[in-house]
């Protein structure tokens, strides 16, 4: 019964250390993970993250309609106050390994209204450019957890072939340009 | 009246064809009997003593007459007596149907006939059924927590089982539309109601939003959709956002089951008028009449009737009871607010306005 446990343990404890992330890890085919705060010296605890995953292969393969390359950026607000968005003047770019610099956008339909009249209504509402980001909101009862908010960024395809190197969006509501970029290897 | 009574029946007794009109006489007697016990029921099940014109109005009236009409004409057309066959072997069943099968067939047709007519015309002048209505907000709230009013919408399908409510938590965004209705919304003089009504898709929608109506006022209605707005909070203050809303989504129910099932709305609602007496269905264009209609809301007898005749006592009843808020105002509902949802300010109270929270 005993071994049975030890052996039991040792077997988690190694598919633990496998499955953690970490750049020793020699795993091929792993996404590339891009970051950024809106305001790099405020603590965490009053913070608005910005992040991309991007997985090479099927960002190459994977295009709208052989059209737009689609970017997802999870936006997770620590801050008290909401953020207000807007698709007509926040701006999203992203910077190519060669230093080349593409400018994408969030309003699909102002963009390309054909395409986004193809789409179902579901895929509308989830690809829709929020109009804000709910702050948190301590009442002293109910803490709330911080709100977290799926953007998606459209790219022309032809202007993107491969995984970029970083990405700045520009919220113009709080006049500031976030840099979401791959964050520095750590010393093995 | 029982003397009265009495005198009645020994001079009806006296009369020659006494034997004839006995039947229908005592048919009389239990129809009226029936109405006053239909009378009485309404009384003692939902509370409510309707004068004896909405009575002999309502369904309840109407109903019962048509099933006593319909025992009175089965009662006339069995004394039409078709001819009887031959005289077969007594005592046996199939001899007695044989020479009795006209009559057997004459009746046992008339019954279906008079039951079939029965059955539509009860039917018919019934009280319509409604159906649940779904809850939207257009906007992300600020003045309101989504938490708070999902609460108050269970609580209001708690106090009833007449309708029910369906919240939608999440918040309409326009960005989702498609380039044909978007460019149709900026054309549209009631953009907000065009909103709903794209979402609501042909059923019931309530639309919550914290932004202004342009020409309208507070609400606005378009057959299966209405749209509350919250920007005119100064005009209702001090009573709270959620009274308001509370108010608002009982008012703009009853507005939605009249048109898809009661009818439609009666002649002249909400036609501006200077005089009001604080019916739900009027409009007065001062806007600081609406606190007072909410403090002291109440059905005018014309409404009762209305609701009473199209949707059924306990319809009228619930809404009567809903649109005092005194569910809302109870210290069960109040402490839920404040232990579980943070809000303190639910209900006006003297010295605890938003304002004053502000």
């Amino acid at each position: 019964m005993k071994s049975q446990f030890y052996a039991l343990s040792t077997i988690a404890l190694l598919l633990a250390l496998m499955s953690a992330r970490g750049e020793v890890s020699g795993e091929s085919g792993r996404s590339s993970r891009f970051v950024g705060k809106l305001d790099p010296a405020a603590s965490s605890m009053n913070q608005c993250e910005f992040s991309v995953e991007i997985e090479r292969v099927s960002f190459k393969l994977n295009s709208l309609r052989d059209k737009y390359k689609v970017v997802r950026i999870r936006v997770e607000n620590q801050m008290n106050a909401p953020i207000k968005l807007s698709g007509d003047q926040d701006t999203i770019e992203l910077e190519m390994e060669s230093g080349t610099v593409v400018r994408g956008t969030f309003n699909l339909r102002g963009q390309d209204g054909s395409l986004w009249d193809s789409l179902s209504e579901d895929l509308r509402v989830a690809l829709a450019y929020p109009l804000s980001i709910r702050g948190v909101k301590g009442d002293g009862v109910n803490p709330r957890r911080p709100e977290v908010v799926y953007v998606f960024a459209f790219f022309p395809a032809d202007k993107v072939p491969d995984v970029p190197r970083s990405f700045q969006y520009t919220i113009q509501s709080v006049g500031k340009a976030v840099k979401i970029q791959q964050p520095p290897a750590t010393a093995a | 009246m029982s003397e009265f009574l009495r005198m009645l029946l020994e001079f009806l007794k006296g009369k020659k064809h006494w034997k004839t009109i006995q039947p229908f006489v005592l048919l009389g007697f239990a129809y009226v009997a029936t109405e006053v016990l239909a009378f009485e029921y309404i009384q003692s099940q939902f509370g409510f003593k309707p004068s004896l014109r909405l009575f002999v109005g309502s369904y309840f009236f109407i109903r019962v007459t048509i099933v006593f009409a319909g025992l009175a004409l089965l009662m006339i057309l069995f004394q039409l007596q078709p001819r009887r066959g031959a005289q077969a072997l007594p005592g046996k069943v199939s001899s007695f149907v044989r020479r009795h099968q006209a009559v057997i067939a004459f009746r046992s047709t008339m019954v279906l006939l008079v039951v079939a007519l029965g059955t539509v015309a009860f039917l018919n002048f019934g009280p319509h059924h409604v159906s649940t209505i779904r809850i939207k907000l257009l906007n992300e709230p600020e003045g309101f927590k989504p938490d708070a009013l999902a609460y108050l919408v269970y609580e209001l399908n708690r106090q009833q089982k007449s309708w029910f409510y369906e919240l939608d938590f999440e918040p309409f965004n326009p960005g989702s539309l498609k380039t044909s209705e978007a460019e149709e919304a900026a054309r549209q003089e009631r953009p907000k109601l065009y909103y709903s009504e794209l979402i609501a898709k042909g059923q019931p929608l309530i639309a919550i939003t914290e932004e202004s109506l342009g020409k309208a006022f507070f609400c606005e209605h378009r057959s299966n959709v209405s749209v509350v707005s919250t920007v005119d909070k100064d005009y209702y203050a001090p009573l709270s956002t959620y009274e308001y809303i509370a108010y608002c989504l009982v008012v703009q129910s009853i507005l939605i089951h009249l048109d898809m099932h009661g009818g439609g709305l009666p002649p002249g609602t909400f036609e501006p008028s200077a005089a009001s007496h604080g019916g739900i269905f009027q409009f007065n264009p001062n806007k600081e009449v609406l606190k007072a209609t909410i403090l002291a809301a109440q059905l005018s007898p014309e409404e009762e009737a209305m609701l009473f005749n199209r949707f059924g006592a306990d319809y009228m009843n619930v809404c009567r009871r809903l649109l005092t808020l005194d569910w809302l105002r109870s210290e069960r509902v109040v402490k839920n607010l404040a232990v579980h949802f943070g809000v303190t300010n639910a209900v006006s109270l003297p010295g605890k306005t938003e304002a004053a929270k502000e």
